[in-house]
Formats: structure tokens, sequence, C-alpha cells
């Protein structure tokens, strides 16, 4: 079984990358791959709870996250961008593994694709 | 005078919306992911007035207990309204 990791980097909802890295996601763990979604920088807001899309046309960036979760994926969430970010533990959906920058990079070197968002 | 921002705040674009507004002593508003500088802490030392979409906020999950005191939330015929009462608008960033 192959593994990927897709890393994203950017706010939720600014723009398509963080929708487009859960597509992939998904998309990888209904090819049986192993999926690590890694946040980091602005992509750590994509793991905040609390997303209010009704009114909008968008959709929930973090039922998305919670999907993956539940399908089996490894969502991290880099610790020092989510300081940057002002989000604590008690802020982010269930579920997302809080890890520091070596442990990131140790699941990165681990997989046998890397895709960035 | 008002800066339109719409960029995450660790951006080089976000970043110079906010420096250009406290250079000219401006009002900011803040759209989009923009909306991540009306966290508290976040706007130090920003004299002008802060508005932001709460649309935006809300949808990235920002509650109003955690933005900074005195920035105002307002919806888009809000803001038609204060670009229209300004002199000058620039933006967006």
């Amino acid at each position: 079984m192959g593994s990927i990791s897709i890393i994203l980097r950017r706010p939720p909802y600014g723009s398509v990358d963080t929708s487009e890295a859960i597509r992939h996601a998904l998309g990888g763990i209904i090819e049986e791959l192993e999926v690590k979604l890694i946040l980091v920088d602005g992509g750590v807001a994509a793991a905040r709870k609390g997303h209010n899309v009704s009114g909008t046309e968008y959709s929930s960036i973090e039922e998305g996250i919670k999907d993956c979760i539940d399908m089996g994926a490894a969502v991290y969430a880099d610790k020092t961008s989510m300081k940057d970010h002002y989000l604590d533990s008690g802020d982010i959906i269930e579920g997302v593994i809080i890890a520091n920058g070596s442990d990131i990079a140790e699941r990165i070197s681990e997989s046998d694709v890397t895709m960035i968002f | 005078m008002l800066v339109i921002i719409k960029s995450a705040p660790d951006t080089p674009e976000g970043k110079r919306g906010i420096k250009l507004a406290r250079d000219m002593a401006a009002d900011v508003c803040l759209m989009q992911n923009a909306v991540y500088f009306s966290q508290k802490e976040r706007l130090e030392g920003f004299c002008g007035t802060a508005f932001v979409l709460d649309e935006d906020a809300r949808l990235r999950g920002i509650p109003s207990a955690d933005m900074e005191k005195g920035v105002k939330e307002i919806n888009y015929e809000e803001l038609v309204d204060i670009i229209m009462k300004e002199d000058k608008t620039a933006g967006v960033f």
C-alpha cells in the first residue's frame, strides 16, 4: 500500500487550496493509500472548530477534515503554526494530532509521495 | 481613508495593507482571510478603526469573543456605506 503526505499551507475559504487538499486526501483514502494530511502555517486554521457556512455556498472545511479523520487519514497540525495563529488544543477539531516540526518531517520522509497546497 | 485587506496575517500582502493603514492613520476593513487580523493582539499599535466582515469571520469559526476589543463587525451593505462615505479607499490587499 502506498502512502502520501498532503501539506496544506493556506487558511480555508480564501482560496481553493484547502478544499482541493481535502478532496485529494479523500481520494487517496478511497484508493487505499495511507494518507497524512499535514496542516502548517495558515493551514492550521482549517482545523479550527465552529465553521459557520450557513447562508453561504461554501461546503464546510470543518466537515471535510472530520470526514478525513473518520475515513482513516491521519491529520496533523503543526504546533508552532498553531501558536502563531492563536490556536490552542481546545480550539481544534477532535482527532487532529498536534505535532512538532521534527515529527512532521518524519511523517513526510516516510511517505512515497508529497503534495503541497 | 479606508484600506481593504483580504490576505491572511502571515502573508506579505496582509502585512503591507496593515502597515499602509497604520502609516496613513487610515481605517481598515478586514475580509476573507484577513479576518484573522481581528483576533486579540494581532493589531497591536493600530490606532484607526478596524471593521471586520462578520460573515467571513463566522465562516472561519472566529467568534466575537476572540476578537480584539474595538473591532467593529459589519455586513456587506454597511461596507458599501462606509466606502461611499470615505474620501479615499485603497485595496484590496
